[in-house]
């Protein structure tokens, strides 16, 4: 009876403590932010929200295909592949699962046809950014679906340079498509050497403004010096992380532009006098030469324009 | 016994050298206009305007370009066509010059819109003139030579545009293009004006007279064929104006999406260069009369614009349809400035071509707002180019009404002069 009894009350501590493993695992797998509600002494207690789920089933009927998958928040993830099967038609043929090119080897499984398919489902926690990424199911030997997971793509960046004057102001707009979900906010950074550095608005000079819409970022940068060019950088910031763009800016001086406008001023005012010179000394020869040969270019040229007018009959020919 | 005056066209020898100007300046100015919309949403960006305000700039451009017209008429016949166009090119390049300084929105108006639609004014009409007046054999083929440099100009100056914008910003770019003007001025240096002599016949002896100087005629208005050929102008230019704006937008609405749209502007351009040079060799064979030429191709441009809706989304209809389009504009251009010497003969080609113009722009104002409102009212793009072929077939009457009244007046000059010789003849047998 008392050997028993232990075993019992071994059990239920085992128990005890399996559970209390159990919750301090599920306060790590934290959705929101956490948030500060004891008093300063005291470690923040999270929130038990449950995390949200989502599904993404693909039908694999050629040997490739890719998803975009856009995830805003923190969520698990189930992912489904169906292929339907090349000509051989095995009854089980063996899947995985690989991200970002790396096989997880776990994920090894012998996959039944099923209704004419073969499925292979997994589920991912998706919290933060590394978890981001290309994640494949790979059919052996050939047939593949990747899903690209990340954070809301940005919309439309300028992909050529931004050209700017010196003691100009420039703007810089980074826009989310209306149809994405909103960023929960915007920042900006420039790169310094290899980092980026954040931008603040409240740095010397007061260069700089930034104007946070919901769907739109703009950043203004006054009274531009050639130092301000390079690389700008606009996050998004969601729960999964930050969607980047970048936008490259270029400061030239009035100089630059100068360059070739003087170029063609002179080469307009060298031809400008060229052919005006050409032409004096031209017609003083003509001058020499050609007051006895006048006359009879005039009568000439007045049957040249008879003979040319419609049908005009040419009764000017003097008849003497 | 007086006869008329008469400039002597030199037809060939330095006229190519006039034509290979004149190439020039139609392309430094219409080709620069045709391309103000690279510059579109840079200044709407950079001033955080809206695009009508930004649209202003251009019909400003334009309607300068238009109203200067007789000024510049009269003023070529007061100086030279060497001494306007010089002024011409240095009122474009100062207009761009001070565009690139960015000073302010209204400034931007006057700059590029008034000194830029002046200047053009002031290039493109005397080396109009100034072919005309070199040529009279070869007049069509020099004048479509010369007006399809607009063509050539304005496919080059797409890219390059481009790429000034990208380098150095719609300022610098502004500023090489005022440059690039200047080169108007090296074209109306090689304008070597012509000498006008007249001619008296007085019982075997020639005399040389020096020049009567002329006088901006605006009594040419008083002839009936002059007066239906600027009602045929307004007609033309409303019908003219109208598909460019429109031909996209209709491609998009019937469902061709990507480059295919951009493609088909590109399609009609080089039609138009197609026409202007074969049309001008056509109407130089003499195989008709210029007028006669001009009436069957603004019917046939008519007709082709009002079946192009009914092409549905049939690309294969839309690009050949557009393509004949193309073509047959670049043979109205062709042809109806040529004409006008038909009309008013070549002393009063520079009024007549002043006064052209400036009524052409009503009917560029008019025609698409008004076809602007029709899509509105009717929800659709066809409405567009049932006007526009109206507005066209409607112009061609007036052409044959105008060929007509030339043909009879031809008639009766012809008959006053065998009549006045004869009477001469009669005189000195007595």
């Amino acid at each position: 009876m008392s050997a028993s009894y232990t075993h019992l009350s071994c059990q239920l501590l085992l128990l005890l403590m399996v559970c209390r493993h159990v919750n301090t695992k599920n306060t790590t797998v934290i959705t929101e932010p956490p948030v500060e509600t004891s008093g300063p002494n005291t470690p923040p207690v999270a929130p038990l929200t449950p995390l949200q789920t989502g599904q993404k089933s693909v039908v694999l009927t050629g040997e490739n295909h890719t998803e975009k998958v856009e995830v805003v928040n923190p969520v698990t993830l189930n992912l489904e592949c169906a292929w339907t099967g090349n000509n051989k038609r095995l009854p089980n043929i063996t899947g995985y699962w690989t991200k970002d090119g790396k096989t997880i080897e776990t994920s090894y499984s012998n996959i039944q046809l099923q209704n004419g398919r073969y499925y292979l489902r997994r589920e991912f926690s998706i919290m933060n950014e590394e978890d981001l990424g290309t994640y494949s199911c790979i059919f052996d030997p050939k047939a593949k679906v990747d899903f690209i997971l990340a954070a809301p793509y940005l919309g439309e960046v300028r992909d050529k340079p931004i050209v700017s004057y010196v003691g100009d102001s420039v703007v810089m707009i980074c826009k989310m498509d209306e149809k994405k979900p909103k960023p929960l906010s915007w920042n900006w950074y420039k790169q310094n050497g290899t980092n980026k550095v954040k931008i603040e608005v409240d740095s010397p000079g007061h260069r700089y403004k930034i104007t946070k819409d919901e769907k739109k970022a703009k950043l203004v940068v006054h009274n531009l010096t050639e130092s301000d060019s390079g690389l700008y950088y606009c996050g998004a910031v969601y729960g999964i992380g930050t969607s980047v763009g970048y936008l490259q800016l270029r400061v030239i001086t009035y100089f630059e532009p100068l360059k070739p406008f003087i170029g063609i001023l002179v080469e307009v005012l060298v031809l400008v006098a060229v052919i005006l010179i050409y032409e004096k000394t031209g017609s003083k020869k003509d001058d020499q030469s050609g007051a006895e040969g006048n006359p009879d270019q005039n009568t000439n040229q007045l049957h040249g324009e008879n003979a040319a007018a419609d049908g005009r009959s040419s009764t000017r020919q003097r008849k003497v | 016994m007086l006869e008329s005056r008469r400039s002597c066209p030199p037809d060939g020898g330095y006229g190519w050298v006039v034509v290979l100007s004149a190439f020039w300046v139609m392309g430094l100015t219409a080709a620069v206009l045709k391309n103000f919309g690279l510059f579109f949403l840079d200044i709407q960006r950079h001033f955080g305007i809206l695009a009508s305000t930004t649209s202003w700039i251009t019909s400003c451009t334009i309607a300068m370009f238009h109203i200067g017209a007789p000024a510049a008429s009269a003023m070529t016949l007061l100086f030279s066509q060497r001494v306007v166009i010089v002024i011409g090119g240095l009122l474009c390049a100062s207009g761009m010059l001070l565009a690139s300084l960015d000073l302010s929105l209204p400034c931007l108006y006057f700059t590029m819109g008034i000194l830029q639609g002046t200047g053009i004014s002031f290039s493109w009409i005397p080396a109009n003139s100034m072919v005309s007046h070199y040529f009279v054999r070869w007049r069509p083929i020099a004048y479509a030579i010369a007006s399809s440099g607009e063509c050539v100009f304005a496919i080059i100056f797409g890219p390059f545009f481009q790429w000034l914008i990208e380098t150095y910003s719609w300022q610098g770019a502004l500023l090489i293009i005022g440059g690039l003007q200047l080169n108007i001025c090296v074209c109306g240096a090689l304008m070597r004006p012509l000498e006008t002599t007249q001619n008296t016949v007085d019982q075997g002896a020639t005399l040389l007279l020096p020049k009567r100087s002329k006088t901006f005629q605006c009594s040419l208005l008083k002839k009936p064929e002059l007066l239906l050929y600027i009602v045929f102008a307004i007609l033309a230019a409303a019908g003219i104006f109208i598909p460019p704006l429109f031909l996209v937008p209709f491609a998009n609405h019937v469902g061709l999406h990507d480059y295919w749209p951009a493609s088909i502007l590109s399609l009609v351009a080089l039609a138009d260069l197609m026409g202007r040079l074969i049309c001008g060799w056509v109407a130089n064979m003499t195989l008709f009369r210029n007028l006669q030429l001009l009436t069957v191709v603004v019917s046939l441009q008519g007709v082709v614009l009002m079946l192009l809706p009914i092409s549905h989304n049939y690309l294969g209809c839309i690009m050949f349809l557009s393509f004949v389009y193309g073509f047959l504009f670049g043979c109205v251009v062709a042809i109806h400035v040529t004409s006008i010497v038909d009309i008013v003969s070549l002393e009063g080609f520079d009024s007549g071509l002043g006064l052209f113009m400036l009524f052409r722009s009503i009917g560029g104002c008019v025609g698409p707002p008004l076809a602007g409102f029709l899509v509105d009212q009717t929800g659709n793009y066809s409405a567009a180019f049932y006007l526009s072929g109206f507005c066209l077939i409607s112009s061609a009457f007036f052409v044959i009404l105008v060929d007509y009244l030339v043909q009879k007046k031809e008639a009766n000059q012809t008959e006053a002069d065998t009549d006045l010789h004869f009477s001469q003849r009669t005189e000195q047998q007595k």
